[in-house]
């Protein structure tokens, strides 16, 4: 495991910030509040775990942060960038570019092969066929899947997808990555072997990992928990150092 | 890239794909045979048409109309000659004749039957609607002969050899008779025309009328495309001339086989409107449900920042890709339908003719475009409601679906 | 069972939709061809009947035009006998007779060919001419020397009620007749062609002309189309037994294009069938394939619980037959819904060598509405067939894991 300072790693804004963020909304004419006037921040570098039971509003949380929902009040900021208002084609671009997201269930695209869809954001960021040859490559190597790069997800284990989909989420060299529960649906050694990856990653690229997870074990991997109950954070902004680690 | 994706996404689940071509492929292949058989039958149609009136005809702007007595609209020798001579320099006009009617009754012992006799000139054969059957055909130099269809030659118990004699109505009730000699008894087309009609060498004609004129000139041109711009060529120097004389093309002329072909093109309509719906309907059906499918993937990409207009370009080119293949598969299913039919040497007799005519599909590749067309464009149109509806969903309520 | 089927029909509401506008519109298109050509078929044997009677009997010499005038005409101690043995006949509701003759009418310099019929004025076997008149009256009773043109006919010849024309014609003494007579009026007639050569003349005229007592044929009618057959054949003997040497033919022989129309609305039928049947045959496939797919998982879990696979597979067929069923309805309403609208626009249209546009019409009857049922019933059931078997035979542990 590899310690980083949670001071400032870079110069500038946080890779992520959020203000007074509050999500209602109804159903069946009930307004249920997901979360209540959070603050949070992360800078590049960091490796924070949500945790927090079901129901807790961490999935909303992550929805903010990765711009895929709008807040009810409140604001999120990107790269010191604020979001509420922006239009949902300027979102898409920044989320396009600056964030990088991984899923629970994997969430791959079936028709496309293990390299094809890692290339996907590249496709999209429209990079000429060298550049993007050269990053999907380096991902793949980075996350040990070359045997596999002409695979289609259906051929892939569980722990294999998963790697798939970290690779695509920092194809586009983003600063933060966003994970919902990704060792759900692996068994405990593939999730170790998952989460060991996303600790080299974060320390070798200089990425902020923000983790959201019931799975007490993913703790044991970042830098950071911060606990999420009932729509409200605890420690959210001012990160404490964990026990027994030095800083530096 | 949208292009492989959309490729591979419609060739992903091989059962639907296979279920969706069929559909488009039967549709665009009944088209296919359909179409193929309208245009045969408005090709037998035209063929019938100039058979019968020649591309042009030529006469007085009163013979048209009816409006003259017959003395008032012959055309005299003088001015025959002068059409001759336009004719003559025109280049698509490959020949012409005169020609001179008369009605009449046609007796032979105690039948008698109408008759319009025609007289032609024997030596330029314009109009070809018929075949002669027994006997010969008229000889240049056969004044006083006659040929008739076969029906009639039934009924009156004659045939070459023999004599009939022909009553033909002048001024005041008086009759003019002529007594001719059948050369040559025809089969046609149409039982009317067996029935009725009869050709005379233009000479007799003329004798039997007291005149020198004709009626019309009939006018055969090269090829059947040409018509309209001879036509209009013609017109000006008619006009131009100033001899009284208009000009009537076949489409104006044969105003029966063109009533047909509306009737067959509006088949057609029909049976592609009733197709385009169908096809439309199964489609749309496996699209919205295709798509459908797909909302957690569509909502993953939207979330990693693909563009809104991208989803529904994608669904939309999946769209045009679906009917383009099946479209073309469907140019496969039409030549088999059409071959079948035309293997099967069905025929049918249309109501008035003699004979049977053979039921064929034309298999032609110009055919497959406008059923390759439609059947594209129900898929395509039948893809842009559950495109749009993709491309409107909320990226957190796409992701929650299963 | 039924229940379940028909709420797992519904389930989805979106594709229920979609399933039963395939289905309903095949139907719906079906139920209107059906329904036009019954329309249509339907209006023609009511003209034709009422035009050309139900039957006709002439001498057989006249129908296969192998005798001369003089011998085929009905004179009148032939025509009796005849007219004794039509008197007899329980269907016979009356009868008329009528002599046929062509020639030439003329006015003036203008002539044209003229294809004559002396009618006996007043009787009521044929329908009446009075809608067909188009200008001046029909013939009236007790006026013998007038002609009621063909409307186009009457235009040739430049004439208008009122005027006198020429007629002439051969007699059965090969001599030449003429006579002048009145124009009483112009008459419209289904083909444009005929329209030019048709007149009718009192009888006594064309009787006159001819130089003849007789006829040369009695149209008859009868209570009914369905009596036809059974009159054809009871009266047909009779006329044996009498050595009349008459014909009796019914009027599907004798009016033109009946037979014509009629193959040619068969193969329309047949064909339409055919091409709607295929469409909706694999369209439903398509539906019932992605619907019961997606409930894989739950036909492994009612398998796990003891359902048995001939159950499965019932329980998928009666879904294919529901959904064949409900569409057949919907489309049977819909093509009401249609078929009304369509009547009520009062369309016509031009058929080849028409005079008149001829009115489109969709025949709304529920007999019309059984083929179209029949065959949305049978292309769902069909269709459900393969999809239904693959499901029952499906793997229970795989169908439970199936995602």
């Amino acid at each position: 495991m590899s310690i980083h300072s949670t001071g400032a790693h870079r110069a500038g804004p946080p890779v992520v910030e959020v203000k007074g963020l509050s999500k209602e909304y109804t159903t069946g004419g009930e307004t249920v509040h997901a979360l209540r006037d959070v603050e949070f921040a992360a800078e590049s570098g960091d490796f924070v775990a949500i945790h927090g039971p079901s129901g807790s509003g961490k999935t909303t949380f992550l929805n903010m942060l990765g711009c895929i929902d709008r807040p009810t009040s409140g604001d999120v900021l990107v790269y010191g960038e604020p979001t509420a208002r922006m239009s949902e084609g300027r979102l898409a671009t920044l989320r396009r570019d600056k964030i990088g997201l991984v899923f629970q269930t994997f969430n791959l695209i079936p028709v496309l092969s293990t390299y094809e869809n890692i290339e996907y954001p590249l496709l999209l960021q429209g990079l000429s066929r060298s550049r993007r040859q050269e990053r999907v490559r380096r991902l793949i190597d980075a996350v040990g899947l070359d045997k596999e790069a002409r695979r289609r997800p259906s051929k892939l284990s569980g722990g294999q997808r998963q790697r798939v989909a970290l690779a695509r989420a920092l194809v586009t060299e983003t600063h933060l990555v966003l994970a919902d529960e990704p060792t759900g649906n692996l068994d405990t050694e593939t999730s170790r072997r998952v989460m060991g990856i996303i600790q080299s990653l974060n320390a070798d690229r200089d990425v902020a990992f923000v983790v959201v997870t019931h799975d007490p074990m993913v703790g044991d991997y970042a830098q950071r928990t911060v606990e999420i109950s009932d729509g409200t954070l605890t420690d959210g902004v001012r990160p404490s150092p964990r026990e027994g680690q030095p800083c530096g | 890239m949208w292009l492989k994706l959309a490729l591979r996404n419609v060739l992903r689940s091989p059962r639907r794909t296979i279920l969706s071509l069929v559909i488009i492929a039967l549709g665009a292949g009944m088209l296919f045979a359909v179409n193929g058989f309208v245009r045969y039958m408005n090709g037998r149609l035209t063929l019938a048409t100039i058979a019968q009136y020649g591309h042009l005809q030529i006469a007085d702007a009163d013979y048209w109309t009816d409006a003259e007595d017959r003395d008032e609209t012959l055309v005299d020798p003088a001015r025959v000659g002068q059409i001759a001579a336009s004719l003559q320099a025109m280049p698509n006009v490959v020949g012409f004749a005169p020609q001179l009617a008369l009605t009449c009754q046609i007796q032979k012992g105690s039948e008698t039957g109408l008759l319009f006799a025609v007289g032609v000139e024997p030596r330029r054969r314009i109009i070809r609607s018929f075949q002669i059957i027994r006997g010969e055909d008229l000889q240049p130099d056969g004044t006083g002969t006659i040929v008739i269809g076969r029906l009639l030659a039934d009924n009156l118990g004659v045939g070459p050899g023999d004599y009939v004699t022909l009553l033909i109505a002048t001024v005041g009730g008086s009759f003019n008779t002529g007594r001719l000699r059948i050369v040559g008894v025809f089969s046609a087309f149409d039982e009317v025309f067996e029935n009725q009609f009869a050709y005379v060498p233009i000479g007799t004609a003329q004798m039997l009328l007291n005149t020198a004129g004709v009626d019309k000139i009939v006018v055969r041109l090269s090829d059947d495309s040409q018509t309209d711009v001879a036509a209009a060529a013609l017109r000006e120097s008619l006009d131009a001339s100033g001899t009284g004389l208009e000009l009537r093309t076949w489409e104006e002329l044969g105003t029966e086989h063109q009533q047909t072909k509306e009737m067959f093109n509006f088949i057609f309509s029909a049976v592609s409107l009733g197709i385009f719906v169908l096809v439309f309907f199964s489609i749309l059906e496996v699209l919205t449900m295709s798509f459908m499918e797909r909302t957690r993937e569509v909502g993953t990409i939207r979330a990693i920042g693909t563009k809104r207009k991208h989803i529904s370009r994608l669904f939309l080119t999946e769209g045009i890709l679906l009917g383009l293949i099946g479209g073309f598969l469907g140019i496969f299913v039409g030549v088999g339908l059409g071959a079948l039919v035309n293997g099967s040497g069905i025929a049918w007799t249309p109501p008035g003719a003699v004979n049977p005519v053979p039921i064929l599909v034309q298999l032609a590749p110009f055919g497959a475009v406008v059923p390759l067309l439609i059947a594209m464009l129900s898929t395509l149109v039948s893809a842009v409601f559950p495109a749009l509806h993709a491309s409107r969903l909320q990226v957190v309520e796409a992701l929650r679906s299963a | 069972m039924l229940k379940i089927a028909l709420r797992n029909i519904f389930r989805n509401w979106r594709r229920s939709i979609l399933s039963f506008t395939l289905i309903g519109l095949g139907g719906a298109i079906l139920f209107l061809v059906n329904g036009y050509i019954a329309d249509s078929l339907t209006g023609m044997e009511i003209g034709l009947a009422g035009s050309f009677g139900h039957l006709q009997i002439a001498d057989t010499g006249y129908w296969d035009r192998s005798e001369e005038p003089a011998e085929y005409l009905l004179l009148p101690d032939r025509l009796a006998r005849l007219e004794g043995i039509l008197g007899a006949e329980t269907d016979v509701v009356t009868w008329t007779r009528e002599l046929e003759f062509s020639g030439l009418v003329g006015r003036g310099e203008k002539t044209a060919m003229l294809i004559g019929t002396g009618i006996e004025v007043g009787n009521m076997t044929t329908d009446p001419m009075d809608p067909m008149v188009s200008t001046g009256l029909p013939l009236q009773a007790g006026e013998t020397k007038s002609i009621l043109l063909g409307r186009r006919l009457a235009e040739k010849l430049n004439v208008e009620p009122g005027d006198r024309v020429n007629v002439a014609g051969f007699t059965v003494t090969e001599s030449l007749n003429a006579m002048t007579v009145g124009v009483s009026g112009a008459f419209k007639y289904y083909s444009a062609q005929w329209e030019e050569q048709l007149a009718f003349v009192p009888l006594d005229l064309a009787q006159s002309l001819l130089r003849t007592g007789g006829v040369d044929k009695v149209v008859v009618r009868l209570t009914g189309l369905e009596a036809v057959s059974p009159s054809v054949a009871s009266l047909q003997a009779a006329i044996d037994q009498a050595r009349l040497g008459l014909w009796v033919r019914p009027w599907q022989e004798i009016a033109p294009f009946y037979t014509e129309m009629t193959s040619f609305y068969d193969a329309l039928d047949g064909l339409s069938t055919i091409g709607v049947f295929a469409l909706a045959f694999f369209g439903i496939m398509q539906v019932l394939t992605m619907s019961f797919m997606e409930r894989t998982r739950e036909v492994g879990t009612i398998r796990a619980v003891g359902t048995k696979r001939h159950q499965v597979f019932r329980l998928f067929m009666t879904e294919g037959l529901l959904l064949g069923v409900l569409g057949g309805v919907f489309g049977v309403a819909l093509g009401f819904g249609l078929g009304a609208a369509v009547n009520a626009a009062g369309l016509g249209w031009m058929y080849p060598g028409a005079a008149e546009p001829a009115p489109v019409g969709i025949q709304l009857t529920l007999p019309n509405a059984a083929g179209p049922m029949l065959v949305a019933v049978l292309s769902a059931l069909f269709s459900a067939i393969y999809p239904a078997l693959h499901a029952a035979r499906s793997n229970v542990v795989k169908a439970l894991r199936y995602v």
